[in-house]
């Protein structure tokens, strides 16, 4: 089944100076017409939005070395659901999706190299 | 986007200090700039386009009534004393910044004398934070490190802006403009005495000579302005094992990496490796000597011990003209951007994470309803150059589901994936990647001089379908092929391969047909494209447009109808674009 809704997400990149602006802009592809979200902090470097065009995906790097994937309202700033992800799972390097309506794939990868892939099913509101 | 970042790292400079004597001539043009740049810089670090924010603004030099000449200060058997002055000049922020001072190419320690008498200790960098017309004004004191009786050296001083910071997370070492380098025009030293240096400093000079790869030329990889002339401007970069991460690993407390310098008028050079600002023994010696060559690169092998220190530290070279070279009308002293160095002997918070972990809330993949580790699709790409494979993997399968030998003198410089396979750019060279290993640490050096490229295509099992000469579908005579690698996208059905120069045009390559096309040009696009991407039907993208700086524009665009949809947003640092579609092309492979 292929999903016709398309968006694309520009994420921007750190910016040292200060904790990163969290913007993040957006066009949905089949309107193009685009749009722009205020994410909390550094989400907006590992974003993506799901297929059937309902949510963003992001994933924020916490101190302790965890990381928290929030899923929010796609083209607003309402928070849906929230996961942290252990240290030991390793550093995201990569999210992007399938042909599924409200999932993404997130790959970690471990010190050792190991990656794994894993498989995030958005929460209905 | 480089160009733009680059620009937006000027501008800061030019408004963070006013490094001048007030002697100097181009005081005023300075001066000027930093009044028109003003409202660019607060812009770029706005909160929420509402709040400005400054980082940091200061003034510091010489003082001197000479307004003409280049001051010269004398050794005559006692410390050297030279007048000086450091001004905050930012309502809002404090300046904070390090002062260095270098003699002969060489980091110089000195201390600061106070008119109410007071003496520092001896140090290689003081530090300073100014509120607004703070302004102190004290003698710089110090035995020069180098020269003898009649000599005529250079005294040059330079600041490192925000020298306390270090990233917090290895994870994101980025230092932005933190570290920058301002310096003053060079002033003189003259030896009217015999100089007795208590302990003679060492230079080492064991660098290999090699012509200037013609990537670095055209700029690409450097650290360089792309504006710059190689023939006027000298370069220098630390080369280490994963270049994008901004971030050297030691193992067992011990670094290995590179330092290359290059370009610019035929001079010598001191360099000194600075790590948390300080000035490091290497190679047995206190600095690194080079002689620049016309088309050549000087390239050294170092290696460096870091047990001692703590676990996170930055790293960075600082060059400068060594003899008469300080004449030279070339901006210096020239500094590397500044590097994560991570001793691998010291734990660190990730860690201490690690350990409690277990006892935090953490998400239980078996256990989620959300989070899950994908069965469906396992296969990755990977390149082990050790072994000599390119490898088609499986997650959680130790052995590869298949193998291709990678041919001599040649690797992977891209993979693209697609939905029936993957593309497959191969560089030949005429030598091979080179593997070191050190304590267990290893080291991959690419080629640089690419002879010849070979664009593969492969089904899902790894089964060759087509090869391609790179040329074939680049016909541009130019030397921006590993640009244009690193650019290049396929679309998701794998038939077509589009392209962009960082120009307004923009080519598409038929696989089928084997026919490229100019798609864009001047005439129907004013957009400079940093990054293209196919998002089904449609050519995503996002750039600049020549001559306007600090907007940001990205859209979308319609081959088949040529209809493109622009929008623009001030002040956006773009890093990537992300496609939501099943075959969106990752390139997480590229390169390894």
């Amino acid at each position: 089944m292929l999903y016709l809704k398309k968006y694309v997400v520009f994420e921007e990149d750190r910016n040292p100076m200060k904790s990163s602006s969290g913007r993040l802009l957006g066009i949905d592809l089949q309107t193009k017409k685009n749009f722009k979200m205020q994410l909390d902090g550094e989400e907006n470097n590992m974003a993506i939005a799901t297929n059937d065009g309902k949510y963003l995906i992001a994933i924020k790097s916490n101190s302790d070395g965890s990381h928290c994937i929030r899923q929010y309202k796609l083209k607003s700033d309402k928070i849906v659901h929230e996961e942290i992800v252990a240290p030991e799972m390793g550093i995201p390097i990569e999210i992007y999706t399938r042909d599924e309506p409200s999932t993404c794939i997130i790959l970690f990868q471990k010190d050792n190299g190991e990656v794994i892939s894993c498989k995030y099913n958005c929460k209905e509101e | 986007m480089k160009r733009i970042i680059l620009a937006m790292f000027v501008i800061c400079f030019s408004i963070l200090c006013i490094g001048c004597n007030s002697r100097e001539k181009n005081y005023n043009q300075k001066d000027e700039l930093m009044e028109e740049d003003n409202q660019n810089i607060e812009d770029i670090f706005n909160e929420n386009d509402t709040k400005s924010q400054t980082i940091a603004q200061f003034g510091f030099g010489f003082i001197s009534e000479n307004f003409s000449e280049r001051e010269v200060y004398e050794y005559n058997g006692k410390e050297v004393c030279i007048p000086y002055y450091v001004e905050g000049m930012e309502e809002k922020v404090k300046a904070d910044f390090g002062l260095m001072f270098f003699v002969d190419g060489i980091p110089q320690p000195y201390r600061i004398r106070r008119k109410n008498g007071t003496v520092t200790e001896e140090q290689f960098m003081h530090k300073f934070s100014l509120g607004y017309n703070e302004r102190e004004e004290f003698d710089v004191v110090f035995t020069p490190v180098a020269g003898k009786k009649g000599d005529r050296i250079g005294v040059i001083s330079a600041t490192i802006l925000k020298p306390d910071f270090i990233p917090e997370d290895e994870n994101r070492p980025v230092y932005g403009v933190y570290h920058s380098l301002a310096a003053n025009k060079p002033s003189e030293i003259y030896f009217k005495s015999e100089f007795v240096n208590e302990k003679e400093l060492r230079g080492y000079s064991k660098y290999v000579l090699e012509d200037i790869p013609e990537e670095l030329k055209s700029n690409v990889g450097s650290e360089a302005n792309a504006f710059d002339d190689i023939d006027t401007m000298t370069r220098t970069e630390i080369i280490y094992d994963d270049k994008s991460k901004n971030v050297i690993y030691a193992k067992n407390g011990k670094v290995k990496f590179k330092f290359r310098i290059y370009g610019g008028p035929e001079i010598e050079y001191n360099t000194t490796i600075f790590v948390n600002h300080k000035p490091v023994r290497i190679m047995n010696s206190d600095y690194l000597a080079a002689k620049i060559e016309k088309g050549k690169m000087c390239t050294f092998d170092l290696e460096l011990d870091i047990s001692d220190y703590e676990r996170l530290n930055t790293i960075y070279a600082i060059s400068n003209p060594s003899g008469k070279g300080y004449f030279a009308d070339i901006y210096f002293p020239i500094k590397t951007n500044s590097i994560l160095l991570v001793n691998d002997l010291k734990s660190s918070t990730q860690s201490q994470g690690n350990k409690n972990s277990a006892h935090k809330n953490y998400l239980d993949l078996s256990k989620s309803g959300t989070l899950a580790q994908d069965k469906d699709y396992s296969r990755y790409l990977d390149v082990d150059y050790e072994s000599g494979y390119m490898l088609l993997m499986e997650n959680g399968k130790s052995s590869p589901v298949k193998q291709i030998t990678i041919e001599k003198n040649s690797f992977i410089e891209k993979a693209l994936e697609f939905d029936k396979g993957y593309i497959i750019v191969t560089a030949y060279a005429d030598r091979p990647v080179e593997l070191t290993e050190e304590s267990g640490f290893k080291f991959i050096d690419f080629p640089q001089d690419v002879k010849r490229r070979l664009v593969k295509i492969y089904d899902k099992n790894l089964n060759l379908q087509k090869e391609i000469d790179f040329v074939d579908i680049f016909p541009q005579k130019n030397n921006y092929h590993q640009t244009i690698v690193s650019k290049m996208t396929v679309s998701r059905d794998g038939k077509k391969i589009i392209w962009a120069e960082s120009s307004p045009k923009l080519y598409m390559y038929d696989v089928e047909t084997g026919k490229t096309s100019e798609i864009l040009n001047e005439t129907s696009n004013n957009i400079c494209f940093s990054s293209v991407l196919f998002a089904g039907d449609d050519i995503v993208f996002y750039g600049i447009r020549v001559n306007e700086e600090g907007t940001f524009y990205y859209g979308a665009f319609e081959p088949q109808s040529k209809k493109m949809n622009v929008f623009a947003e001030k002040n956006f640092n773009c890093v990537r674009m992300r496609v939501s579609q099943k075959y969106v092309v990752f390139e997480k492979v590229c390169c390894i």
